[in-house]
């Protein structure tokens, strides 16, 4: 069951989304449109950003939260996925978590984005 | 960051150098129950690399590293190292050198059963629970089951249709050798405890302070494992592993067995007096002190019948259960059930662990720090109580099954001969082999009194002093009466050989006799029934014919059938003994206080 909350994936999020094969990239849409929030970590306060685990914690799919208007003018969250990470040792609380998830998505796109 | 090292511990059967390390690998990378080609989607750890495949090392190992290094977290992981234990070969070599026939390894152990269970006890209670008499007949039933096994059930199959058994046969034999190496040959057992010893310590030499040592063991391994555990405990802190997953482990199965027959009243403080203890090993710990905890998961498969959920109290007789709770994270062992309530999985459960990916293979990724969480944070598939329950209606399912078939199987043997003699009339014979338990007893009566001697553990003595009024026993004495009569009743001779080849071929002959019997009796009905006599050379064409060929496999089938019939209906039994409330006289069953003298280690 959805969870009704409109999830956006951008442009990053989907090249990564689009190198798992079939099954992984249903798996995770599948199960993050579920619940977003399902054991979500907030690993960057300042920006608003979390991660959540997906698929047997095998990945984490990297979210922040935003605002969009609707034509009646009120306001609605979405939720914005920047990247989907296999990524390891994901501790709440970590203090180098977000440089880790920058690093990570550094790696995960050859380079070719930075978070 | 520490690390992580993981060595596995493999179960019973052959396991060839590195297939143990890599099995594991391979489980934890795809789906191993396909038969296509991996797809990278099934890699349950994409977040981490292999770095090194150090084959040739002592242990070898392989080493799995971060994609990218995660940061720094106290329980962090920064590498894995997988190792493996394997003491397959060498148990192999064990047994090839002093080969144990395996006849006289389960008539040995029926006959010993037997001797346990006719000694008198009070207040026989164990840290089991559940009625200790009741569960010792259900013992008894299973050892006649495996006293017909060998030559009257699977020998005759074995020779017969030996191109398409012999894997089933070979793996059966196996498995009793195995367990016998460790559990009654001290070669065998100190040889596989010093292997384990060596390896855990070249490991436990390269860790550096943080590092954790995780044990992961399957089924005999899991008895080895927990024999290393109890014994460096209080004496070898630094060999301690920090977390110890078992999985399919017979831990429960063999103490309870270890109690039974080697101690009074299932009282491990008064071992049965004179040395001819059944069971070599002593899994207790040498001294008091304090124990370090350990994290102990052990895992259980619906329908697997080697599992057990066994108590804490169990883990080490020799100290009380202040003692062992300190020695446990949380004061006790997790107990996690999985598995598919199955029909199909009867049995095959039991090497079905890492194939659940959703359940096991969650508690050793994790256990591993490969996935982040605590492993004991997994849940189970379902509770104590529904697993019970579940392997309770799945095995009523199986054994109406096994009936069935093995009813469906006895007619048209009889059908067949019928047929080929042209009288239906045969088929009224199917009926008398409508009771399993009355055919394995049948076979097992006639095993016991042809093997049914004296052995190492069990003098003559101790036969005679059985009672002639019960069914196990009756043919033990009958023999020994037998022998004593023609002055050929003696005890074992420790250090003779035992009867040379030939002889052993002309039991295994006689062996086959109730069995050939058995067959003859639809035979003999046919012919009288239809008048028609054919000659032996005649019924030896017939026997080579289909039809002939296709009543034999009947037969068996039905045979077999039988035996997992009463195999299946004692797991019920057993189950149902330990759901019931104990008998006033174990009701009181509690982890013994330790003695006052440590035994010898």
């Amino acid at each position: 069951m959805a969870s009704g909350i409109k999830v956006i994936w951008e442009d990053l999020a989907l090249k990564l989304l689009n190198d798992r094969d079939r099954y992984t990239r249903q798996a995770i849409q599948d199960e993050f449109r579920r619940d977003p929030r399902n054991e979500a970590i907030e690993y960057d306060t300042e920006q608003g950003a979390f991660l959540t685990p997906v698929a047997n914690k095998r990945f984490y799919v990297v979210w922040y939260q935003a605002d969009t208007h609707s034509r009646s003018g009120t306001a609605e969250p979405v939720v914005m996925v920047r990247a989907v990470l296999p990524l390891t040792n994901v501790n709440p609380g970590s203090p180098g978590l977000k440089e880790y998830v920058e690093r990570a998505v550094k790696a995960e796109s050859k380079g070719e984005f930075a978070s | 960051m520490p690390s992580v090292h993981l060595l596995t511990v493999h179960g019973v059967g052959r396991h060839h150098h590195l297939s143990n390390l890599l099995r594991t690998y391979q489980t934890i990378r795809a789906n191993l129950t396909s038969v296509e080609a991996p797809s990278p989607g099934e890699d349950q750890i994409p977040g981490w690399r292999l770095t090194r495949f150090e084959e040739g090392e002592s242990p070898p190992f392989l080493k799995l590293e971060p994609r990218v290094e995660p940061p720094w977290a106290p329980d962090g992981t920064n590498a894995v190292y997988l190792y493996e234990v394997n003491y397959s070969d060498f148990a192999g070599v064990v047994r090839q050198n002093h080969p144990i026939n395996l006849t006289a390894l389960l008539v040995g152990l029926d006959l010993v059963v037997c001797a346990a269970r006719q000694r008198p006890r009070e207040n026989a209670s164990s840290v089991f629970g559940g009625d200790t008499a009741r569960l010792a007949h259900c013992l008894q039933r299973v050892s006649g089951v495996l006293t017909a096994g060998t030559v009257p059930i699977i020998g005759l199959p074995s020779i017969v249709f030996r191109n398409y058994v012999g894997t089933f046969v070979a793996t059966f034999t196996r498995f009793f050798e195995d367990v016998a190496t460790f559990a009654l040959d001290k070669n065998g057992e100190q040889l596989i405890s010093s292997h384990l010893d060596r390896t855990v310590a070249s490991i436990v030499s390269a860790m550096r302070p943080g590092d954790r040592l995780v044990l992961a063991a399957h089924s005999l391994g899991s008895v080895v494992v927990h024999n290393f555990v109890v014994r460096q405990w209080t004496v070898a802190p630094e060999k301690v592993p920090d977390t110890v997953v078992t999985f399919g482990s017979p831990i429960g199965l063999l103490v309870w067995i270890w109690l039974f027959l080697d101690f009074e009243d299932m009282d491990f403080s008064r071992q049965v007096a004179g040395g001819d203890h059944y069971f070599c090993w002593n899994p207790v710990s040498p001294g008091t002190g304090a124990r370090p905890p350990v994290s102990w998961i052990n895992v259980v498969n619906c329908v697997d019948p080697i599992a057990t959920a066994f108590p804490e109290a169990a883990l080490d007789l020799w100290a009380n259960g202040p003692e062992i709770a300190s020695g446990l994270k949380n004061g006790a062992i997790t107990q996690r059930f999985f598995g598919p309530a199955k029909i199909t999985r009867v049995g095959g459960a039991h090497t079905e662990y890492l194939n659940d990916k959703a359940g096991f293979l969650q508690i050793l990724l994790r256990a591993a720090g490969l996935l982040s969480g605590a492993p004991d944070a997994v849940g189970d598939l379902r509770s104590r109580d529904g697993h019970r329950a579940a392997t309770l209606s799945v095995l009523r399912t199986t054994q109406w099954g096994l009936l069935a078939v093995a009813l469906a199987m006895i007619a048209v043997y009889c059908g067949i001969i019928g047929w080929r003699f042209g009288s239906r009339g045969t088929l009224w014979v199917a009926p008398f082999f409508a009771w399993p338990a009355l055919t394995i007893s049948t076979l097992a009566f006639f095993q016991r009194l042809m093997l049914g001697g004296p052995t190492k553990r069990i003098p003559t003595e101790l036969i005679r002093e059985m009672n002639w009024w019960d069914g196990a026993s009756f043919p033990y004495r009958l023999r020994e009466k037998l022998l004593s009569m023609i002055g050929r009743s003696r005890d074992v001779d420790p250090m003779a050989s035992s009867a040379g080849g030939f002889l052993r071929l002309l039991v295994n002959l006689i062996s086959f006799i109730p069995t050939g019997l058995a067959m003859t009796i639809p035979v003999a009905v046919a012919v009288w029934l239809s008048g028609k006599s054919p000659t032996v050379r005649q019924a030896w064409e017939q026997l080579w014919t289909f039809p002939g060929l296709l009543a034999f496999a009947c037969f068996m089938v039905y045979v077999i059938c039988c035996a997992a019939h009463e195999l299946v209906r004692s797991w019920r039994q057993v189950l149902r003994i330990l759901e019931a409330p104990a008998p006033a006289a174990a009701a009181s069953a509690l982890p013994h206080a330790a003695p006052p003298t440590p035994p010898s280690p």
